[in-house]
């Protein structure tokens, strides 16, 4: 019964029962001298020894109660101190402090090492709360960020399966361009080939056209002496009109002159009609021969313009010959230009398909990571959760001590 | 009264009227002699007893103050000889010279003359009997050139009806 009292009661109590005893046997000492064993003394003086002892009892009790207040003092009050600040730690306070500076004794130490634990836990308690509150804010980023992520993610799927499917259809136009590159390829080669023929073609045709030009000029030449010559006989033929009509107008006076002579100049003037009708017909003939000379003329210089007209066709054909010859030289470096581009083209082509190939795997390995992202993003989303819940809980424990 | 055009229709008239009739061919005669030629693609011929000479048209001469109808003068044996064209009597339209020109030198009694002709046909024959009268223009005047057409149409002119006409320099007929 008594050892599950306080310590502090039980000091109290052992002391108060000290002096009791104390003061008692002072008190029970002078009755025993006096009175118990009847010291023989003089009354005075055992009035005196009486008092005497009383006053020592007195003077035992007052030490008594010095001594109990020291007690109470250097014993009792540091252990409630003690106690009272466990007993305030016990309840989660921290705050309360031993003041027992002045002491060196066990009190003191014991004091001094609670007042550090006090200090170094509430340092840890402040520590602890601030690490939970940046927990918990961390925590709470984590879980706006698993959110956040989550919408991307979302929008990084959608992404993925649109640039998946733009991937398929650019394979399938590398694939496209790959085969029309090849046919342009070949077409150009094709092409290439027709051009050298062309030039050669042209290069026939200007030779020929050399050709022609000088048989052109040789016609020309013999027209033109043609036409000399009809001009002669034009010449020629108007010489011998002349001489026809003068015949006829001179058969025409012999007859006029032959009609004057009466009957005597009548077989004058049969001859001078004959002659005349001899003229007619040399003016008639002369006439067909002048209308057919002047048919020879009109058609040589319609073969002079034409021949004319036919070499300055054949200098134009030539020089357009030659301006083909260029222009088709220039086109065959072009084609052949166009066919090394094409070459290229088909060769880029083929490694287009190859990298669109390579994009389509990339691109389902990204497809297969973004579906682990959404995967781990939906375990860091529950982590986070936890992670908030475990970081609301610390800070309701740690909210429960007093700094 | 009747315009100048009426007339002229009416001598047309006259003219296709008088080609138009059958002739009754009388027993063919010799007829007289005449020198044909050509105007304006028609054929004319004068009596042959007035034609003289016939050559190209050369070394004209043309002289200011001349009537219309007098070309020029021209050479022939030393002589200068007026040329005529009587298509101003015949109302033929002026026509341009050129080389084909041939001028017949005709002489009626003393008075030597030449006519300008567009061609020359020569000496033929026309029977009196088968001419015909037709109007000209100047028959109205009472002395036309023209003395009929045969049935060929050739037309017979009375050169010597042209002395009335012509002025040869003031009175001196010839040269």
């Amino acid at each position: 019964m008594f050892l599950t009292r306080k310590v502090s009661v039980r000091v109290r109590f052992i002391s108060m029962i000290s002096i009791v005893v104390i003061i008692m046997i002072g008190f029970f000492e002078g009755f025993y001298l006096f009175v118990v064993r009847n010291v023989d003394i003089a009354a005075s003086t055992k009035v005196k020894l009486f008092w005497g002892t009383q006053i020592t009892g007195i003077v035992l009790m007052v030490i008594a109660i010095f001594i109990l207040i020291f007690i109470e003092v250097t014993l009792v009050k540091p252990l409630i101190d003690i106690a009272d600040a466990t007993k305030a730690v016990s309840k989660g306070d921290l705050s309360l402090r031993v003041n027992m500076d002045d002491r060196n004794d066990e009190f003191g130490v014991i004091a001094k090492n609670y007042n550090k634990a006090m200090d170094f836990l509430s340092l840890v308690v402040k520590e602890l709360l601030v690490t939970i509150h940046v927990l918990e804010n961390v925590g709470g980023e984590i879980l706006n960020s698993s959110v956040e992520t989550a919408s991307s993610t979302s929008e990084t799927a959608s992404s993925i399966s649109e640039t998946s499917t733009t991937v398929e259809e650019l394979h399938q136009t590398a694939d496209l361009s790959s085969k029309k590159a090849k046919y342009v390829m070949e077409i150009s080669q094709k092409a290439v080939d027709v051009s050298k023929t062309g030039l050669n073609s042209v290069e026939n045709a200007i030779l020929s056209m050399k050709e022609i030009q000088e048989q052109m000029k040789l016609i020309s030449d013999s027209i033109l002496s043609l036409s000399e010559k009809s001009q002669l006989i034009g010449e020629i033929v108007s010489t011998t009109e002349n001489l026809a009509e003068q015949s006829n107008i001179l058969a025409i006076n012999a007859s006029i002159e032959a009609a004057k002579a009466g009957e005597y100049g009548k077989g004058f003037s049969v001859v001078a009609m004959e002659v005349k009708n001899l003229a007619e017909q040399s003016k008639s003939s002369i006439s067909r021969i002048r209308t057919i000379l002047n048919d020879i003329q009109k058609a040589t210089n319609r073969a002079v313009l034409v021949t004319e007209n036919g070499s300055k066709a054949v200098d134009r054909g030539t020089e357009q010959s030659r301006e083909s010859r260029e222009s088709i030289h220039i086109l065959s470096s072009i084609i052949s230009e166009a066919s090394q581009a094409s070459v290229q083209i088909s060769a880029s082509s083929n490694q287009q398909l190859v990298g669109t190939d390579h994009v389509s795997k990339a691109m389902e390995n990204i497809r297969e990571a973004s579906q682990q992202n959404e995967t781990s993003k939906r375990m860091v989303e529950a982590s986070s959760k936890n992670l908030k819940d475990l970081s609301l809980k610390l800070t309701e424990l740690v909210e429960k001590f007093k700094l | 009264m009747k315009t100048r055009t009426d007339i002229e229709r009416q001598i047309f008239h006259d003219r296709a009227t008088a080609l138009a009739q059958k002739t009754v061919l009388s027993e063919k005669s010799a007829g007289i002699p005449v020198f044909s030629f050509f105007l304006a693609r028609e054929r004319y011929a004068i009596e042959a007893k007035y034609i003289q000479h016939v050559f190209p048209l050369q070394d004209l001469t043309p002289l200011p103050g001349l009537p219309s109808y007098h070309l020029g003068i021209t050479s022939l044996e030393r002589k200068f000889i007026s040329v005529i064209k009587i298509e101003y009597f015949l109302r033929i339209p002026d026509r341009s010279l050129s080389s084909l020109n041939r001028v017949i030198l005709i002489q009626i009694d003393s008075i030597r003359f030449c006519i300008l002709t567009d061609r020359i046909e020569g000496l033929d024959f026309m029977d009196t009997t088968e001419i015909k009268q037709v109007k000209s223009k100047e028959s109205q005047t009472g002395n036309s050139l023209i003395q009929g057409m045969d049935v060929s149409g050739k037309i017979l002119l009375k050169i010597q009806n042209l002395l009335e006409n012509v002025d040869f320099f003031g009175g001196n007929k010839c040269f």
